[in-house]
């Protein structure tokens, strides 16, 4: 398994302070269908100076969403919650990452499971950036 | 079939999310997970820097876009014209441009030199009182000096001459003078509007209102905007930021703590009835009493100050408030400054994510918010200028596009009587 795989990466616009982190979305390319799916989104810094960064909330949150093979977003982590709206200053020295876990039920939004098929899936970090800073999408394939 | 093998305990939290410190750890994840990793770099087809143009073009003095977009680059006498084709051939490519669209244009001086000249000539020159920039300048091939007034011209080349940059490689402009733009995040604004970014320790939000208790001179923001939620623990303030300006403005001095068991509480939460605390001012000249620091329009973007909103009358004293649903309602804070819109709901018993907190009866608007914005003002503009005060707005959705906010009234009930304008 490797990140050939991948496809439709895009360039994120991020400010120039920001241009050493590396945002990570890891799963596995094939999952039964029906079965959680594991995913580690991260946050390094890959470069040789500390980074400031301006997360929301009390603790640092990120968000991990899933579209369809159309592109329709059917499933976010943090759909329908309300966040608290203060900034946090997060020092985030050489080398040092922050990382968040999840599994994923293969449910939609709605709690319907979803079909086999082809799915993308992203971490988004929370900032305050307008829709946080987002991983490039990672392909998922759901086999029955 | 699954072609994941991962280690049993690093799921085993479930659905969980969870936060894990892995800085001692470069790689704690399964091998056989596949990644798909974003690193952040320029784009193809764009210019090289100078200094890379420099380094690959001999005799290269210099390069911009002439007022049609031809790309011009100054050569000195005698160097190679292909080297520099071959520099641009991305960036010409890319705009389906061929190299015959190159001009070349003679330099006198190389960008090394000039490189070291504007070095030079930067601290004698601005040591002058009315010099505004010195800029090693693409287009002329020569260091600029842009002054507020000719009249010191000659001091300023005797003070660069001094400083070994030959005269000829000058030239002296008028300019006018460069002023920083306030906006609500770097602005040191005092007395202190509503609106703008306050900073406690490793945080930012925004001042909700100012207001008077008693005969103290204060400002309301979110609770969360405090060391604690909840609880008083004199947390300090500063404005825009403890590194830009040092001088403690606040203190924390009202946060009531959540309660349990309270009318309407879920077992197992806490609640209030409003995500608000009150700061004192340190120096009640501080204070702006009645202002809130107003942008050029509502839902714009833009974060650059114009002007102040007038606080002349408060929402009703009354729980939940008494803005209907589906009138518009306006706050102005720190990350997304001045947006609008519509309420949607009134009175909602809100869960905040990621806490065992309950906000009971809460507004939601749906409207712009970013992370920094809580305690900002929620307010609905009356006329012009004038507007009435209806809430501190403390959280949103996210995506960024509803805020939360605690009633006025709400927030008298936790905090007692305020004076507002």
């Amino acid at each position: 398994m490797s990140s050939a795989s991948l496809g439709r990466s895009r360039p994120t616009k991020l400010p120039p302070q920001l241009g050493q982190l590396r945002l990570t979305l890891e799963a596995p390319a094939t999952a039964r269908s029906g079965r959680p799916v594991p995913l580690v989104f991260s946050v390094r810094n890959a470069g040789k100076t500390s980074v400031t960064l301006q997360l929301l909330g009390r603790t640092p949150t990120a968000d991990f969403v899933v579209e369809d093979s159309a592109g329709r977003r059917i499933w976010s982590l943090l759909r329908g919650q309300t966040m608290l709206g203060a900034l946090r200053l997060h020092p985030l020295g050489p080398g040092q990452r922050l990382e968040w876990r999840h599994r994923w039920d293969q449910r939609t939004d709605g709690g319907e499971p979803v079909p086999p098929g082809q799915y993308l899936v992203r971490g988004v970090l929370l900032t305050d950036t307008p829709g946080g800073l987002s991983s490039p999408p990672f392909r998922l394939l759901i086999t029955r | 079939m699954t072609r994941f093998g991962l280690k049993s305990a690093a799921f085993a939290a479930g659905a969980a999310l969870i936060l894990a410190a892995c800085q001692d750890n470069p790689d704690p994840t399964s091998p056989a997970l596949a990644s798909s990793s974003q690193a952040f770099s320029a784009q193809a087809g764009e210019l090289p820097s100078a200094t890379e143009f420099a380094r690959q073009v001999p005799g290269f003095g210099g390069f911009y876009l002439d007022a049609s977009g031809a790309p011009t680059v100054y050569l000195s006498p005698g160097a190679s014209r292909a080297a520099a084709e071959r520099v641009l051939a991305g960036y010409l490519n890319a705009r389906g441009l061929a190299t015959a669209a190159v001009n070349v244009l003679e330099a006198r001086y190389n960008w090394q030199e000039l490189d070291r000249w504007q070095a030079a000539a930067t601290p004698a020159a601005l040591e002058l009182s009315g010099t505004v920039f010195v800029d090693n300048d693409e287009t002329s091939n020569r260091i600029v000096i842009g002054v507020e007034d000719l009249g010191s011209t000659g001091q300023v080349r005797a003070a660069i001459a001094q400083a070994g940059v030959p005269d000829e490689a000058v030239l002296v402009v008028q300019a006018a003078p460069i002023v920083q733009v306030a906006t609500l995040q770097n602005v040191v604004d005092r007395p202190v509007r509503a609106g703008v970014q306050i900073n406690f320790p490793g945080f930012l939000c925004s001042v909700g209102f100012n207001a008077t208790s008693g005969t103290q001179k204060s400002f309301v923001t979110a609770s969360h905007c405090t060391n604690t939620q909840g609880g008083v623990e004199s947390t300090p303030y500063w404005q825009p930021l403890q590194s830009v300006d040092p001088t403690q403005i606040a203190t924390e001095v009202a946060d009531p703590v959540y309660a349990r068991h309270g009318p309407g509480c879920p077992n197992g939460r806490r609640c209030r009835y409003s995500d608000a605390a009150r700061a004192a001012y340190l120096n009640g000249a501080n204070q702006a009493l009645g202002l809130i620091a107003a942008t050029s329009g509502a839902n714009n973007g833009s974060l650059t100050i114009t002007g102040s909103f007038t606080i002349t009358s408060d929402d009703c004293n009354t729980t939940g408030g008494c803005l209907a649903v589906g009138s518009t309602a306006n706050k102005v804070g720190r990350t997304t400054g001045w947006t609008a819109g519509r309420i949607s709901n009134t009175c909602v018993n809100t869960g905040v994510s990621g806490t065992n907190i309950v906000q009971l009866c809460q507004t939601f608007v749906e409207a712009g918010v970013g992370g920094g914005d809580s305690g900002s003002d929620v307010f609905q503009v009356t006329s012009g200028s004038s507007v009435k005060l209806t809430g501190v707005l403390w959280g949103g959705n996210g995506a960024g596009t509803l805020f939360v906010y605690s009633p006025l009234g709400n927030v008298i009930r936790e905090l007692g009587p305020l004076t507002t304008h």
